[in-house]
């Protein structure tokens, strides 16, 4: 698939002839230096942007042939996202934030409420459930906002430097956290960091530069493959 | 479904309260513009809408209550001889120049020669029977109180109509009138003030109908006058208070001139109040962005911005309503010629309220537009 922006009158290629396969139920990293392009090829896997040019499967479908709200859909019921910048609403409790996106999948309030206790035990917040954004730290945000993403249970989910803004303890708990969701869940898990400790506990690294996969590196437990053309 | 909108704005009503006070000024500016155009454009009618009369009889293509001219002394007859007619009522117009004792200059006046038995028609809205028990004296006038500084005297006080004596003998509220200050006399007063001889014919003849359904009836037998009691044309009281209103408002200088100003509020007030709505969706522009990226589809997010917009029109107009009902009872204590009725009010409302929704709408396109992809980093 290619990618490109427009910025005044130039034409940015940010991904060129890029082949890439992100196998279920691992997690898998997405390295490189800045503007190399990973946040848009997370993007485009992700549903919210389309490619110019490629194909982009996910769950048997084909993301590119879709129109806007039949991407909405797939990332309403498919998918979740964890934001570098946490993106939670100031307004809204710990317990209220992953209750959100739920109400929007047509689950009653009862249903809603299980669901999202669940995913806020499960991260180990249940005890700030009725907190607001204003008095959690920041790690405890970030795990309030991997709630919301595991929630629905989603087959993909999908980090934005999720460990950037936190302190070492903190990112070690989130860390901890999408390791325990690829495994025990089968959640395709594919973040975008430059965090070390991410490195050491992803099951794959795909090392990225101006554009292009450059490197494919597996755990030694799992299968080597190598990079994709 | 967790109230986003409502816990947003509930929350961070610091961000929300200037598009609130926004709204609330549009509606207070426009309900104030409203009020005083109806205030002072329905003065032209005070005669019409003071009394208890349902027909007027005057001279035909009479623009409004104020350019009467005299009509014959029988046409009171002609409208009595109509079935539905309970009582008819002559009403002699008069314009002279008061001359107060003080010796300051003219002021231009309406003269109104009334009845003054008990039950008369003219400004029974206004005049308590006492009050009109009054103007039997000859000579006796009854002005609005807040003419009386510009007529420089006060009740009880003597002054000139056309170099005829009068006496204040009271004062009241909501006699004041467009182009010149209105004096209420007895006909005979009013008739020596004109310099008119007894058997002259009078401005106009108000009636009453036995029912007020009427009245319409009426107006329509006699729509073509009736020979041999000279030219005549009949109006109903709702007609012919339009008619006045219309005249002022659309064909002198003075209406249109407020006409214009009318328009340019409106515009004022959409103009702030959409600019401040478009303000407030700008500024949750990252939220609307976080859930489109969760999948929340465009038309649900319209709809949040259609609440929010809701709650902060409904908002602003409360704080608009309160306000605009304490300027106009602070305008109506200073004698400011202001009014107000449910219609009016209600189209107020509806312009504030539509203008706020709609421009909710408008900016969450323009929002749209973005691409929730620019949240990454």
């Amino acid at each position: 698939m290619h990618k490109s922006f427009i910025s005044g009158v130039v034409q940015v290629q940010v991904l060129r002839q890029m082949n890439l396969s992100i196998h279920a139920g691992e997690l898998t990293l997405i390295s490189g230096p800045s503007g190399c392009g990973k946040s848009t090829l997370l993007s485009l896997l992700s549903a919210l942007q389309q490619p110019d040019s490629g194909q982009i499967r996910a769950l048997g479908e084909d993301l590119g042939a879709m129109d806007p709200r039949a991407l909405e859909r797939f990332r309403l019921r498919h998918t979740g996202f964890v934001f570098q910048g946490f993106n939670l609403f100031p307004a809204l409790t710990s317990l209220e934030q992953v209750e959100l996106p739920l109400g929007y999948l047509g689950l009653d309030r009862r249903e809603s409420q299980r669901r999202a206790r669940q995913a806020l035990d499960e991260v180990g917040l249940m005890p700030r459930a009725h907190m607001r954004p204003a008095q959690l730290s920041g790690g405890e945000k970030q795990r309030v906002a991997i709630a919301r993403a595991i929630a629905k249970s989603p087959q993909l989910l999908f980090a934005d430097e999720p460990t950037s803004a936190l302190d070492a303890d903190s990112g070690q708990r989130v860390i901890d956290i999408l390791h325990r969701i690829a495994r025990t869940h089968g959640t395709t898990v594919l973040c975008v960091s430059h965090d070390p400790r991410l490195i050491r506990h992803a099951d794959r690294v795909l090392g990225m530069e101006d554009g292009a996969i450059r490197n494919d590196w597996r755990q030694p437990d799992a299968r080597s493959e190598a990079p994709d053309a | 479904m967790i109230a986003l909108a409502r816990k947003t704005l509930i929350h961070e009503w610091r961000r929300f309260m200037p598009a609130v006070f926004a709204v609330g000024f549009s509606c207070l500016l426009l309900v104030a513009q409203a009020a005083l155009v109806l205030g002072i454009f329905g003065s032209a009618a005070v005669y019409v809408r003071a009394s208890g009369a349902d027909l007027w009889a005057g001279y035909p293509g009479t623009q409004s209550v104020n350019f009467g001219r005299a009509i014959g002394r029988d046409v009171d007859l002609r409208l009595a001889m109509d079935p539905a007619v309970a009582v008819t009522e002559d009403y002699v117009w008069v314009d002279g120049d008061w001359r107060s004792a003080q010796g300051s200059g003219g002021v231009s006046v309406y003269v109104s020669g009334i009845r003054t038995a008990p039950g008369g028609l003219l400004f029974s809205g206004l005049l308590a029977p006492w009050q009109r028990d009054a103007l039997r004296e000859p000579g006796a006038a009854i002005v609005d109180r807040a003419d009386l500084s510009t007529l420089g005297t006060a009740v009880g006080g003597t002054a000139w109509i056309n170099t005829h004596p009068v006496r204040v003998v009271a004062a009241v509220d909501g006699l004041r009138g467009l182009g010149g200050v209105n004096v209420l006399t007895s006909i005979d007063s009013a008739r020596q003030i004109a310099g008119a001889e007894a058997t002259a014919g009078p401005t106009y003849v108000v009636a009453r109908t036995h029912q007020p359904e009427q009245a319409a009836e009426v107006q329509a037998r006699l729509a073509g006058g009736a020979p041999g009691f000279g030219p005549f044309a009949v109006w109903t009281a709702e007609e012919f208070a339009l008619r006045s209103q219309l005249y002022w408002l659309l064909d002198t200088g003075a209406g249109v001139a407020v006409l214009f100003m009318v328009g340019i509020v409106c515009l004022v007030g959409t103009v702030v109040t959409s600019q401040s709505l478009m303000g407030v969706v700008a500024g949750s522009a990252r939220e609307y962005a976080v859930l489109n990226a969760l999948g929340v589809s465009r038309r649900s997010l319209g709809r949040l911005v259609i609440e929010q917009a809701g709650w902060i029109g409904g908002l602003g107009l409360l704080l608009g309503a309160s306000a605009s009902a304490a300027l106009l009872a602070l305008a109506h204590a200073y004698g400011v010629p202001v009014a107000m009725n449910g219609p009016t009010a209600a189209a107020c409302a509806l312009l504030v309220g539509g203008v706020t929704l709609l421009s909710g709408l408008v900016a969450m396109r323009g929002l749209m537009a973005a691409d929730p992809a620019l949240l990454l980093r």
